[in-house]
């Protein structure tokens, strides 16, 4: 049981009018200070008894993207002989938000279920609950809050946006010689013998294969390994404001998860210290997405922007992608990790993207065929970089 | 309750703190600068919710609004430099003037304009606090402080405060649960307690009151200052005045006082050499109740005062003014006593007084008011011979009106009116003590002087006044009243009457031969009456019962009916409920044929209504039973399928068969399966209202 602010300021006012009114003699305020200690009585009286009621409450589902519903279900059950009279379940959604469900009335035996929906405005990873059942007055003067249930917690994943998976993969055996480091010299899966189309290599053709068949047979070889994608989020909140980083998370959220679900497998880097690597497929967009979940802006402005991590070993090839903001001559880093990778884009979201304060891309010394995307928000750059891997 | 409900309740919070300065303007004189004010705000505040553009700018509209309604409820016409600064000048030192001016008063703008100027600052304040903040409470605070201030000038009591503090009560309860989106039959479900006990908790602490302290009034500090420094007391004159009795004082038309006298100045202070007038002045109002002590019915009278002499500042008046007209007076209320406002020579005004209306024996036993001020103003060092003389005259008898005039006769039997040339002059206790032990010759002045000191002596309260006798009216009509008129008397202070004059020494006799009326002739039927040894009053019986509900309203017969009403109330519902279900009931039965099957049907629900269950006119008796399981009564739910089979024959069987008395038959099943339910359920279920109103649709 507590007096809510309102209900102290109530009662200060009660206890003020009435030494007022006796002392001054003014009858009216008396009566003004009786109704307030009424009115709080009465409070006190409607919230005394708890709620003697079963509460589970069930968050689904629990990973959404930003603005999509996610709904609380409360399940109450009144166990009890009596009927209990309605009360407010109550609970904390996303940054401190109030969700209150008006709770009728229970017979004896009586089972209800509510559902409410959880706001998902912002992107984050957030608590729902604990919920709280409680009687309040009508006034909003008194209450008493009765904990019931745990917490649950909903993971709101940056809006996905519709992305084409590049087509970039890791190729071994390039003709201008080996790309990277740690291939294995000669090594090409044979997958298949099938018959000569024009263009193909004639030096697969498969003699043995010819003669028998009588046609001309090729040998289809595959690079063994996965095709790759990699990609830097800069998480530097020099580079971007918070509004254009919540539209670069997007961004990346959606360029990533593309490729995951494509098959890709997956590398996630930021400057302040992610650094995680998946197989392509559903399980793996699920952990890439609940990184970009909770990615925040990193204040530290001295640090730089290509993580020690991307300059090592580990996996590599494959798709560059750096989604950053107003970056600058930072860029220029990009030069020393260029050769691992097949292809390179440069993806820049903000209000004052790259190319338009000066400092396009294709300028920077040392990052040769990296190819850049300005765009003011995540949707345009989706369209343009849909445009551009197509 | 929407937005615009909340607004109105805050203007309306604040406009009843100004709306309770009533009593001091009058409630026609407040209503319209204070209604339009608050209008001018609301209409402002919902310009705002239209173009919302203007929301910054809304409280400087909303001022601007409201000033120009003040402006035009209390100062018509075009608003010009010279209106501007009335109301500003109203604003500055209205409050002020209006605390030194009897009230009701005059609704001047001067006066009345910073009642309507402090609820369109509370309305406005509160629209903003209420609008910027969210806080409804807050909103309430600025109105609050309008309420106290009225309260600091006149406090509201009994009923009105107890009506008064519930409305606002209410108007706050309605502002606190805005925005909270309950539906509103759950609303005055759930604020019920909250109201019972609001006015419970009101009418205790109304109740509540061990200080029992009067009403504090910011009006009891403040007085017109008025300078007497040159003023010659009009006591000293009547020597002068009598020895040069031609030149005229004043003249007037219209009603002659009862008394057939014109008070001047009431003299209750005594020093024991000097007599003096005490108490504040105020401006006097619109119109001044009947003086304090008068609780009988008073009648007004009305007369045209030209004053053509010179009477120092004091104005002829009455006992108990009740308006002045004409002409700025000042009041003390506490004596009726008027001075002019600007000290002119020829003033005129139109004077209205109260008389008390009182049969001729209504003074035979009448007692004293001790409680009225002034009636025991100091006697100074009283001289033992004095003290003795009184003791002599009046011996042991207990002070009442008869005492009173016991001691008038001793004056009149006694002592010798000086005429001539040879006038004895003075008031003081050397001068008195040579007229009552020495000389016993004296003008009224003496006369009136040596009464009054002698009735404290003795315990009956006095005072001095100094005035001038109504002389016969001219043949036009007008009464001229010369220097020669001047008399001194003293007044008693009589039970529910007020001050009675008396005439110990003769000299108001000289005044006319018209026959006596009102006050003057219950005194008079008084002396005829009086014996001629007197003995000590027989006391009135009721007077201890008095003593301490005297000016309480008192509770106990409201409280009483309040009980009551709310009993029989209680007894309506408890007896009327069954009353009318079990008559229902019968006449169901007595209808014919199918109808009384459909009676019956209607019968079986009501009742499991009555026990909660959930019924809509969809229903069929199948459904019913269904949802009768709840209760887990087998008996109720065979009862209810038996009506069924009843109702399905009736109805659409096409025959006609008799099947009512087994549809009755079957609804007593039904009845005794719900009997056994718990009590409480059963007297609920007994006593539920919603049972005789038809089932809602949904």
């Amino acid at each position: 049981m507590r007096l809510t602010r309102r209900g102290t300021g109530v009662l200060i006012a009660a206890v003020l009018f009435y030494g007022v009114g006796e002392l001054a003699g003014y009858p009216l305020l008396r009566v003004l200070a009786g109704a307030a200690v009424g009115v709080l009585l009465a409070g006190v009286a409607l919230a005394i008894r708890r709620p003697r009621v079963t509460a589970r409450r069930d968050v689904f589902p629990d990973r959404v993207e930003r603005g999509h519903p996610a709904l609380a279900r409360l399940l109450v059950g009144n166990p009890g002989t009596r009927r209990e009279p309605g009360f407010t379940a109550r609970e904390h959604g996303e940054h401190g938000a109030e969700l209150a469900v008006t709770v009728r009335s229970l017979p004896p035996g009586g089972e209800a279920t509510y559902h409410y929906e959880l706001p998902t405005r912002r992107r984050g990873r957030f608590t729902v609950g604990p919920l709280i059942l409680e009687r309040a007055d009508p006034f909003g003067l008194v209450r008493r809050p009765l904990p019931a249930g745990d917490t649950a917690t909903l993971w709101v994943y940056p809006k996905l946006r519709p992305v084409r998976a590049p087509a970039t993969g890791h190729p071994r055996h390039h003709h201008e010689g080996p790309t990277t480091d740690d291939s294995l010299h000669g090594s090409a899966d044979l997958r298949d013998v099938r018959e000569y189309v024009v263009g193909d290599e004639v030096r697969h053709l498969h003699w043995k294969a010819t003669a028998r068949t009588g046609q001309l047979m090729v040998r289809d070889y595959v690079d063994p390994d996965h095709p790759r994608f990699t990609l830097l989020l800069d998480t530097r909140s020099k580079v971007l404001s918070e509004n254009e980083f919540e539209e670069a998370v997007e961004l990346a959220a959606s360029l990533v998860n593309a490729a995951a679900v494509a098959g890709h497998r997956c590398r996630l880097l930021t400057p302040s210290g992610e650094d995680l690597t998946t197989f392509g497929g559903a399980q793996a967009a699920r952990r890439l997405l609940d990184v970009l979940c909770e990615a925040g802006q990193y204040p530290d402005a001295a640090r730089p922007m290509i993580p020690a991590a991307l300059s090592r070993k580990g996996v590599r090839g494959g798709c560059l992608v750096v989604v950053t903001g107003r970056a600058g001559p930072d860029l220029r880093g990009l030069s020393v990790v260029r050769p691992y990778f097949s292809s390179m884009f440069v993806l820049g979201v903000g209000t004052h993207g790259l190319g338009m304060d000066g400092l396009g891309v294709h300028g920077v010394d040392g990052v040769p065929h990296a190819r850049r995307i300005s765009a003011a928000d995540a949707a345009e750059a989706v369209s343009r970089w849909n445009e551009l891997v197509s | 309750m929407t937005p615009r409900a909340a607004d109105a309740a805050v203007l309306a919070a604040a406009a009843i703190g100004g709306l309770l300065f009533a009593p001091v303007f009058g409630f026609t004189a407040l209503l319209p600068p204070i209604g339009v004010a608050v209008l001018a705000v609301f209409g402002v505040t919902e310009l705002g919710r239209r173009f919302p553009g203007l929301v910054p700018w809304r409280p400087v509209l909303a001022l601007a609004a409201g000033l120009l309604a003040v402006i035009e409820t209390v100062l018509p016409g075009i608003p010009a430099g010279e209106t501007l600064a009335a109301l500003a000048d109203g604003a500055v030192n209205g409050w002020r003037l209006t605390l030194r001016s009897t009230w009701p008063a005059r609704p001047e703008p001067r006066l009345l304009s910073f009642v309507p100027l402090a609820v369109l600052l509370a309305g406005t304040l509160g629209i903003e606090l209420s609008h910027r903040l969210r806080r409804p409470l807050l909103a309430l605070v600025p109105g609050l402080l309008v309420l106290v201030l009225s309260q600091a000038y006149v406090a509201v009591t009994g009923f009105a405060a107890v009506a008064t503090g519930i409305g606002y009560a209410a108007i706050a309860g309605l502002l606190l649960t805005t925005g909270r989106g309950t539906a509103l039959p759950r609303l005055l479900k759930l604020i019920t307690p909250g109201v019972v006990l609001g006015v419970v908790g009101a009418l205790a602490l109304m109740a509540a009151d061990p200080l029992a302290r009067p009403a504090y009034s910011l009006k009891d500090d403040e007085a017109v200052p008025v300078t007497e420094a040159s003023v010659a007391s009009p006591l000293a004159e009547i020597a002068y005045r009598g020895r040069n009795p031609s030149p005229e004082v004043f003249r007037y038309t219209g009603d002659t006082p009862a008394s057939r006298r014109w008070p001047l100045v009431v003299l209750d202070q005594f020093d024991g050499s000097n007599w003096s007038p005490g108490g504040g002045f105020r401006w006097l109002g619109a119109e001044v109740a009947p003086a304090a002590g008068i609780e009988v019915p008073a009648a007004r009278h009305q007369a045209v005062v030209e004053v053509t002499g010179s009477s120092g500042p004091w104005l002829p008046g009455q006992t108990s003014p009740a308006s002045a007209t004409g002409a700025d007076v000042l009041v003390d209320e506490a004596r009726g006593t008027l001075v002019a406002g600007q000290p002119s020579p020829g003033s005129r005004y139109t004077l209205g007084w109260w008389e008390p209306e009182i049969a001729r024996d209504a003074l035979v036993g009448a007692g004293t008011n001790h409680r009225l001020p002034g009636g025991f103003g100091g006697l100074g060092a009283v001289p033992p011979s004095i003290d003795e003389l009184a003791d002599r005259v009046l011996p042991g008898l207990r002070p009442s009106f008869q005492t009173a005039v016991a001691l008038e006769r001793y004056f009149a039997d006694g002592y010798r009116l000086a005429t001539g040339d040879d006038l004895p002059t003075g008031h003081g206790w050397p001068q008195l003590r040579r007229f009552l032990l020495d000389d016993k010759r004296g003008t009224s002045e003496q006369f009136a002087a040596a009464y009054v000191v002698l009735a404290r002596l003795k315990g009956i309260p006095a005072r001095l006044v100094v005035g001038y006798r109504a002389p016969e009216a001219r043949a036009d009509g007008v009464h001229v009243v010369r220097n020669g008129d001047i008399i001194a008397w003293p007044e008693v202070a009589v039970d529910k009457v007020g001050w009675v004059p008396l005439d110990p020494a003769g000299a108001a006799k000289q005044s006319g031969t018209a026959a006596a009326v009102g006050v003057t002739a219950a005194v008079v039927e008084v002396r005829t009456q009086l014996p001629p040894v007197l003995e000590n009053p027989r006391l009135p019986s009721e007077e201890s019962e008095e003593d301490g509900a005297a000016g309480s309203w008192n509770w106990w017969p409201t409280a009483l009916a309040v009980t009551i009403g709310l009993g029989a109330l209680l007894v309506l519902w408890s007896v009327g409920v069954p009353g009318l279900t079990a008559v229902r009931a019968w006449r169901r039965r007595r209808r014919d044929g199918p109808a009384a099957v459909v009676g019956a049907w209607a019968e079986a629900r009501d009742r499991l209504r009555a026990h909660g269950v959930r019924v809509t006119t969809g229903m069929t008796v199948r459904d019913l039973a269904a949802s009768a399981t709840v209760f887990g009564e087998q008996t109720t739910v065979d009862g209810l399928h038996s009506l069924a089979r009843t109702v399905d024959a009736a109805l659409w069987s096409g025959t006609a068969p008799n099947v009512a008395t087994e549809a009755w038959s079957a609804v007593r099943t039904v009845r005794k399966g719900l009997n056994r339910r718990p009590w409480h359920s059963r007297l609920r279920a007994a006593i539920d209202l919603r049972v005789l109103f038809p089932p809602r649709g949904t």
